[in-house]
């Protein structure tokens, strides 16, 4: 028998749950090509294992597992009011993957989802039929990469190129593909659409140290949103969380040199500024899950369900990097994510 | 604390013999063991779902679990490789269809297989799969104490189908043939529990004296010790800040307006 002594953890993706509905999809079929010695259960429903009770997000995001089945109901949903519209008014969101594979200890996914395990939904055409139903309404502004972070499993699901390939082909389609990943392989090869808009999630040195596991580093991630703006795709960056922690002031100005210093302002789309926001509910689960986390544990001021930094830190936080990015790209570039305040700033 | 639980005396008496177990002669529902210092208590069943379930429950309310504590589910089975050992990651209850999945979050080194787990026995050839008579109960029951990936299923097969044939000598000797893997096992479990031992980030005794000095509300000190954990987890010294308080004649306070000022200088502080 193997020792068991030091290395207790399955290893990622060691086994992998199947809806029996999906087991003879092609999709299905490649994903599981990739891992030829994950263990393969079969499953009738995705709740079945993705909603059981008792479960533990952090020890589970250590050893996740992907389950493959298919979304059925309710495809695309109405963007959230703390999230961005960037102004537009049809403003959506999908879930094609639930879960991902960055650890960031403040993602909101650990405190609105059961479990850390991957979902792939491989039915994408459905949700690309209900998008064209959408589109017969008028202009759609789309998030396809909420959350998950598409990029970053694109050599597992491939969906990020699929969701860009089909948002190309459509009129009036805007989507956003939100992403940690430093991946410059995905944009060689590939045509810029301004239909697809590539979002460049980025937090100083110090905050991705302390919060964010098996995240690519700061200067991975500009070079790489550098790379895509180059090569003439829709670039937004965005600062969003804005998280706090001693000294802010001090990482996040040396965040944005770096950033301008690789980063033509001209080539940005545009930018996203936004201070740590979560639903109450979700900030509870988070701080059972993550007893020892800071990021989670801050004494947050709670406003009628939603919880941020006490509104003094808030502005302040929000304000200096308002500030900084205008004399880089001015006014018009930046979107807050309440912009009733960008009045006042 | 690792809760084994078997049907059978045979299935248990591997356990009892390599750790020293002591019955519980006041347990007078089921057959109970026990020992502390190995931080392992057993409990014999019978078999069937609902005795399973029953046993299951009355363990964990006389010993009410933490979040710390593992149950381990194990014994023999029918199925097609008589003598193999297997870790169960998919029951399913025969009678009601219903399925149920263990979390495996660790690395147990078996192989593995799904379960069924059928309302009596069965008389004919088992193909493929395993069956028993309590996984699915006993991690029915076991969810309302455990969470799913403290919950450990691992069968040994005995016979394919024809289960009246194999005595308790023989159960005990399949069992055997595996100790060294059961030994392994508890080991292991043991380890991840002592590695997920963490000290209190806080200190009851000085956050109630501060709180004290500062003459705080219950809505005060909830507050206060958000903040203190807060400090505690992003490394800012707090015995320090507060110390420093002390010393310059901040703290202790005189009254609860001087400890409202006093709160918000210190939470200045903090941050």
């Amino acid at each position: 028998m193997k020792s068991l002594k030091k290395d207790y953890c399955s290893p990622a993706f060691s086994h992998i749950y199947v809806e029996k509905a999906v087991a003879d999809h092609a999709r299905t079929k490649r994903i599981l090509s990739q891992f030829a010695s994950a263990c393969v259960i079969e499953i009738e429903h995705y709740k079945d294992v993705f909603c059981r009770r008792g479960q533990d997000y952090g020890r589970q995001h250590r050893a996740q597992k992907i389950i493959l089945a298919e979304k059925k109901g309710n495809l695309l949903y109405r963007g959230a009011p703390v999230c961005q519209s960037f102004g537009n008014e049809h403003f959506y969101y999908t879930s094609c993957i639930m879960n991902c594979i960055y650890g960031c200890e403040y993602c909101y996914l650990k405190g609105m989802y059961p479990s850390a395990n991957l979902v792939i939904f491989v039915n994408l055409e459905d949700f690309f039929v209900e998008v064209q139903r959408l589109l017969k309404r008028g202009p759609l502004y789309l998030c396809v990469s909420y959350d998950t972070d598409l990029i970053a499993l694109e050599h597992i699901a491939g969906y990020a190129g699929v969701w860009s390939d089909f948002a190309a082909s459509q009129e009036n389609l805007k989507i956003e593909i939100r992403t940690k990943c430093a991946c410059e392989q995905f944009f060689r090869g590939r045509e810029p659409s301004e239909n697809v808009i590539y979002a460049f999630t980025l937090s100083p040195d110090a905050v991705a140290r302390a919060y964010e596991h098996f995240v690519p580093s700061l200067s991975a991630r500009i070079a790489c949103a550098a790379k895509a703006a180059k090569l003439g795709f829709a670039v937004r960056l965005c600062f969003d969380p804005v998280i706090y922690l001693p000294g802010w002031r001090r990482h996040y100005q040396e965040m944005l040199n770096e950033v301008f210093a690789a980063v033509d302002p001209a080539k940005i789309l545009d930018i996203s500024v936004g201070s740590f926001r979560i639903a109450k509910d979700y900030l509870k689960n988070m701080r059972r899950q993550m007893p020892d986390s800071a990021a989670v544990w801050f004494p947050f001021q709670n406003d009628a369900g939603y919880c941020h930094y006490p509104d003094e830190l808030m502005e302040q936080m929000e304000q200096f990097l308002f500030s900084k990015l205008e004399q880089w790209t001015g006014k018009e570039k930046i979107f807050l994510w309440n912009e009733t305040k960008k009045q006042r700033l | 604390m690792i809760y084994i639980i078997t049907a059978l005396y045979s299935e248990a008496q591997i356990f009892i013999g390599q750790y020293h177990l002591k019955k519980n002669v006041a347990n007078t529902r089921f057959q109970e063991f026990f020992r502390e210092e190995e931080q392992i208590r057993l409990i014999i069943s019978g078999p069937g779902e609902i005795a399973a379930a029953a046993a299951v429950a009355s363990l964990c309310t006389l010993y009410p679990p933490s979040e710390r504590d593992w149950l381990f589910h194990v014994g023999v089975c029918a199925g097609a490789q008589t003598g193999e050992i297997f870790l169960c990651h998919k029951l399913i209850e025969e009678t009601t269809g219903k399925t149920f999945y263990p979390d495996l979050l660790y690395r147990y080194g078996l192989p593995e297989s799904a379960i069924t787990t059928a309302a009596k026995i069965r008389e004919e050839s088992v193909g493929a799969g395993l069956i028993d008579l309590e996984a699915c109960a006993v991690y029915q029951a076991g969810s309302y104490f455990f969470q799913t990936h403290r919950m450990l299923f691992v069968k040994v097969v005995s016979d394919n189908g024809n289960p009246k044939q194999v005595t308790a000598e023989q159960i005990g000797r399949y069992m055997q043939a595996h100790r060294e893997r059961f030994v392994q096992i508890i080991s292991m479990l043991n380890e991840i529990t002592d590695q997920e031992q963490k000290e209190p980030p806080m200190q009851e005794e000085r956050i109630r004296q501060l709180s004290g000095d500062l003459h705080c509300s219950k809505a005060m000190e909830d507050s206060l010790r958000q903040y203190l954990r807060y400090a505690c987890l992003a490394g800012i010294d707090a015995p320090g800040v507060i110390r420093q308080m002390y010393q310059s004649g901040l703290l202790p306070c005189a009254g609860k307006k001087e400890g409202k000022q006093r709160f918000e200088e210190l939470k200045k502080r903090l941050l």
